[in-house]
């Protein structure tokens, strides 16, 4: 092989083609076995479509490197970057975590899974339900008792 | 557009990010919430990257449901809890620590975790002291105290009593220190020495803080008994006023520093609730962290008989 970075082409559910250099793919988990074979077609990715990938591909690229730098103007850059990247409608956020759930990504998953939790921390708990589309299935006997008891969750 | 079908996995990491108080509120949303948040994996997950909130756990019996022991959490955001420990019968809630508690059942104390309604039995301390050689007289009054390390779910239960151990000089009114460790077998047994004369503090608990054993003289004065050394000393409590009928102070542990409550009646129901802790980077010096009116007079009047702790451990 040349000196040239190694290249990967992805493929999302819509058919859209992408490429990322091979250091930045083998840090996707669950790709990572089949970069490192040597595959040379284009991976499918059938659970997330391009325009999730293309954000996806855009934090790995910038990330890649960067988050392990001690250079605190780096860091300081980087955190600005993320807080850009991030804003984002809430439907976009939960794709973003499902497509670094499924192509196991580590920093990106912890990063969105927090900032959600940064956005529900203050809501009210109907609020909360509205957004992961739960609902209420407790008894009001239930609901009072279950209170009392949550407190404990919080160090056993 | 809001989020459908998320796997459970992927919910419990966004929970565990989440602060206590939104933590407590997002396990009331549905079942499903409620029993992902109460398994093990959550919990260690949590606990990874939050440190607990230090709280005081109080029992009480509300006049409203005479008879019937509630257990009250008060944290430091100021929120109450209640709970009920109905599955155990005949206990008495001696200490706590990050949600664990450890009760007195006959002579046996047990280690609990009230959630999971899990209890283990330590070691019959009793059978220690009926065989131990420089015990005599072991006075019924027992300090608790206990440390709980959420992370690696280890525990130590610490227990001083009063005794007439043979000294040197004699048979001599001495401290003995017990301490359990989880994991081992049995108690450790020691004595100091050399503590006389001892003030007649009466029927009031201990509070345990760092190895050091604290009473509450009179609401002025406070005697803090170093187990490990042997050392006694007293200090002052802080506020201005002694104890009145309108007045009360209780001792406690929050977050491994001495606290020191007072509680104030305002008006028939309403309470003014001042905490203080001791401020060990500036010895000699109380800090009020807490002031607030409280309408919960049968919390705070039971602190007098149930001083129990509940700190966190660095």
């Amino acid at each position: 092989m040349s000196s040239k970075k190694k290249v990967i082409t992805l493929r999302s559910s819509d058919g859209e083609i992408f490429e990322v250099e091979e250091a930045v793919a083998l840090e996707w988990l669950t790709i990572k076995p089949l970069v490192e074979s040597g595959c040379t077609d284009a991976i499918p990715l059938p659970q997330v479509t391009g325009n999730i990938l293309a954000k996806v591909i855009e934090y790995c690229k910038k990330h890649i490197g960067a988050s392990e730098s001690e250079d605190r103007k780096i860091l300081y850059e980087l955190e600005s970057w993320d807080a850009d990247f991030i804003k984002v409608d809430q439907g976009t956020l939960f794709d973003l975590i499902r497509a670094a759930d499924y192509l196991t990504i580590k920093t990106l998953f912890e990063f969105t899974c927090q900032t959600v939790a940064d956005t529900i921390k203050h809501k009210t708990i109907e609020e909360v339900r509205h957004i992961f589309r739960e609902s209420n299935d407790f008894t009001p006997e239930e609901e009072k008792e279950i209170r009392g008891k949550s407190w404990w969750l919080q160090g056993l | 557009m809001a989020a459908p079908d998320l796997c459970p996995d992927v919910v419990v990491d966004i929970l565990s990010w989440l602060p206590s108080k939104a933590l407590i509120r997002a396990s009331t949303a549905c079942r499903r919430w409620t029993s992902l948040l109460s398994q093990e994996y959550f919990r260690h997950l949590h606990a990874r990257k939050f440190s607990p909130q230090p709280a005081i756990v109080v029992e009480t019996v509300y006049p409203s449901e005479p008879g019937r022991t509630t257990f009250v959490c008060v944290d430091s955001e100021g929120s109450e809890f209640r709970f009920s420990m109905e599955f155990l019968e005949g206990l008495s809630l001696r200490a706590s620590c990050h949600g664990i508690l450890c009760f007195l059942i006959g002579t046996k104390f047990h280690v609990c975790n009230p959630f999971t309604k899990r209890a283990i039995p330590l070691p019959d301390i009793m059978d220690i002291l009926d065989n131990h050689p420089q015990i005599q007289a072991l006075r019924r009054e027992l300090e608790v105290g206990m440390v709980y390390d959420a992370p690696n779910g280890t525990y130590e239960v610490v227990v001083v009593g009063r005794c007439q151990g043979q000294t040197p000089h004699g048979w001599q009114e001495r401290f003995v220190w017990f301490a359990f460790k989880s994991g081992l077998a049995t108690w450790t047994v020691n004595f100091s020495s050399g503590i006389t004369p001892f003030p007649l503090l009466g029927n009031q608990p201990g509070v345990f803080v760092r190895r050091c054993c604290h009473w509450l003289e009179g609401g002025r004065r406070i005697l803090t008994i170093d187990v490990t050394q042997g050392i006694a000393r007293l200090r002052n409590a802080p506020g201005h006023l002694p104890k009145t009928e309108l007045k009360t102070f209780y001792l406690a542990e929050l977050d491994r520093r001495l606290s020191v409550i007072e509680a104030t009646r305002k008006i028939i129901l309403i309470w003014r609730v001042k905490i203080w802790v001791w401020d060990m980077k500036r010895p000699g010096d109380w800090m009020m962290i807490y002031t607030q009116d409280n309408q919960q007079p049968a919390v705070w009047r039971s602190l007098l008989q149930y001083n129990v702790s509940f700190a966190s451990v660095n």
